[in-house]
């Protein structure tokens, strides 16, 4: 077990890779972190890794190889999501397995992602009915161990899964804990892939992750990087005595029942702290408003407002529970 | 705030865990690989690490370098939005980030950069890389050093380790003589 500093993106391609991907395809390699030592380490492996040059060919590409048996890897940028969709619907109708890595549009400052917009996330539930299994992970640890799970869960032939990252984690280098079969990334050399039954299944790993909700009346709910400002609005706002709380995504689709269900059975309101257009508010208002409770769900999306930093949700949060 | 002016964040804004750091100059300076080093300092300590190197348009312009944070809660906000501590050595890096302070939040600037605002502590940051490097190129170094003397964000020790793990044989010399004078020129100003 080592730790080493991943790019969010490099992350979820050497996760992929750990779970046992063998095919790699990306519009660009570079720019989803796929770089040579991932090609080198895949190649020993008996693999491929392909600069297709377009999302469309990318997609191709990974669902033919994936169709002949490859545990397959697309990776797309967010602007490419429409030119892909029909390729995505057709994936799921036809269940094959592929882990689609999709990298959120930069938006705001072309310098540093931190205005990044979660845009996409309406289009990647819609884009298919029924709609890939679409996590968002929210470090780059985690980009690694879902990366590698749904890598896993293709090797077991299921649906195809949909990771989407936010272009600022896509970026940021944060630490990873890398598996058993590298001692560090990239290892170089074909090390051996860990056994499936000692990596743990997509289906063990949480839906979402609860923060202080136990005995909250005002909950934010949020995926990636919002989550990541809303649990430190959260914990300022214990630290001025208000009972907020925090219902981190992780799995966005199919919406993680369970905990929402039971976390709407608690509180009066709920803050939906997103950075698009509302593309997570309403699937979350209507499966909040199904049950006998309404909590009043209020969304922070604001078109073209870029960053959405800890002090607004603050704001929201202390102004919903006053 | 006008472009340009370097000012200190309100203080309503929350008090980010952990120590922010944001280093900006010309390409030329290196600063991205000083943002690599005080990285991966952080990360040889165990401590929880967010690095933000620019990338993109930024890398090929007219401002090179980084974002770190240091020591933060895990799960909590990683971006650098208001630096704890701003390093400048260009003066288009100081009208790009000079209004992203947290309060009572430090500038350290290169001494030759014009209208530093008062508060700036201005140091000798190339003069220094050229005296002992040799070459204002490992002007990186000396600002990793004295980042990690006037902040403590990391340990001298792990600075060092770091940074001879990261420099390549041919430049590692240079490089961390250049570190080691960093390191005394941060020392100095702490002492005054």
């Amino acid at each position: 077990m080592a730790v080493t500093l991943l790019h969010g993106r490099e992350a979820l391609a050497w996760g992929a890779a750990n779970g046992g991907a063998s095919f790699f395809a990306a519009a660009s390699l570079a720019a989803a972190g796929m770089d040579g030592a991932l090609a080198e380490e895949t190649r020993t492996r008996g693999g491929a890794v392909v600069d297709a040059g377009s999302a469309a060919a990318a997609l191709s590409a990974a669902l033919d190889a994936a169709v002949r048996g490859a545990v397959s890897v697309a990776a797309l940028g967010g602007g490419d999501l429409p030119s892909a969709a029909p390729l995505i619907a057709r994936a799921v109708r036809e269940r094959v397995p592929l882990v689609i890595l999709v990298e959120g549009a930069w938006t705001g400052s072309a310098v540093e992602p931190e205005g990044a917009a979660q845009r996409e996330l309406s289009l990647l539930r819609w884009i298919s009915d029924p709609a890939p299994a679409l996590y968002a992970p929210a470090s780059a640890d985690e980009a690694y161990a879902l990366a590698r799970a749904a890598a896993l869960a293709a090797r077991a032939g299921g649906a195809p899964v949909g990771l989407y990252l936010d272009a600022a984690l896509a970026s940021l280098r944060e630490p990873v804990e890398t598996a058993e079969a590298r001692d560090a990334v990239p290892s170089r050399g074909g090390a051996a892939l860990p056994a499936a039954a000692a990596l743990p299944a997509l289906a063990a790993l949480p839906e979402a992750e609860l923060y202080r909700t136990r005995d909250a009346s005002v909950l934010a709910v949020a995926a990636g990087i919002a989550a990541r400002a809303a649990r430190t609005a959260v914990r300022v706002a214990r630290e001025r005595g208000t009972r907020a709380g925090l219902i981190r995504l992780i799995r966005l689709w199919p919406l993680p029942d369970a905990e929402l269900a039971a976390s709407a059975e608690r509180a009066q309101r709920v803050v939906v702290a997103e950075l698009n257009e509302g593309q997570l508010w309403e699937p979350l208002a209507a499966r909040l408003h199904s049950g006998e409770r309404r909590p009043v769900v209020r969304s922070l999306a604001e078109p073209g407002a870029g960053a959405l930093p800890p002090e607004r949700i603050l704001a929201a949060l202390l102004d919903e529970a006053a | 705030m006008s472009e340009g002016a370097i000012e200190r964040g309100a203080r309503d804004t929350i008090g980010r865990r952990g120590i922010a750091i944001r280093l900006a100059g010309e390409a030329a300076h290196g600063l991205l690989f000083a943002g690599y080093v005080l990285a991966d300092a952080a990360l040889l300590e165990r401590r929880a690490v967010a690095h933000m190197p620019t990338l993109g348009a930024a890398a090929r312009g007219d401002v090179s370098g980084g974002a770190i944070r240091i020591g933060a809660e895990p799960g909590e906000y990683p971006l650098v939005d208001q630096a704890d501590c701003l390093l400048v050595t260009s003066v288009a890096g100081m009208r790009r980030y000079g209004g992203g302070l947290a309060p009572g939040g430090r500038v350290i600037a290169e001494e030759s950069l014009p209208a530093l605002p008062e508060f700036a502590i201005a140091l000798p940051l190339v003069r220094t890389a050229i005296e002992t490097g040799g070459t204002p190129l490992v002007v990186d170094l000396v600002a990793a050093a004295v980042v990690t003397e006037m902040t403590g964000a990391v340990s001298r020790r792990a600075l060092q380790e770091a940074a001879a793990r990261l420099l390549p044989a041919r430049g590692r010399p240079a490089g961390l003589a250049a570190l080691d004078a960093g390191i005394e020129l941060g020392k100095r100003r702490l002492r005054a």
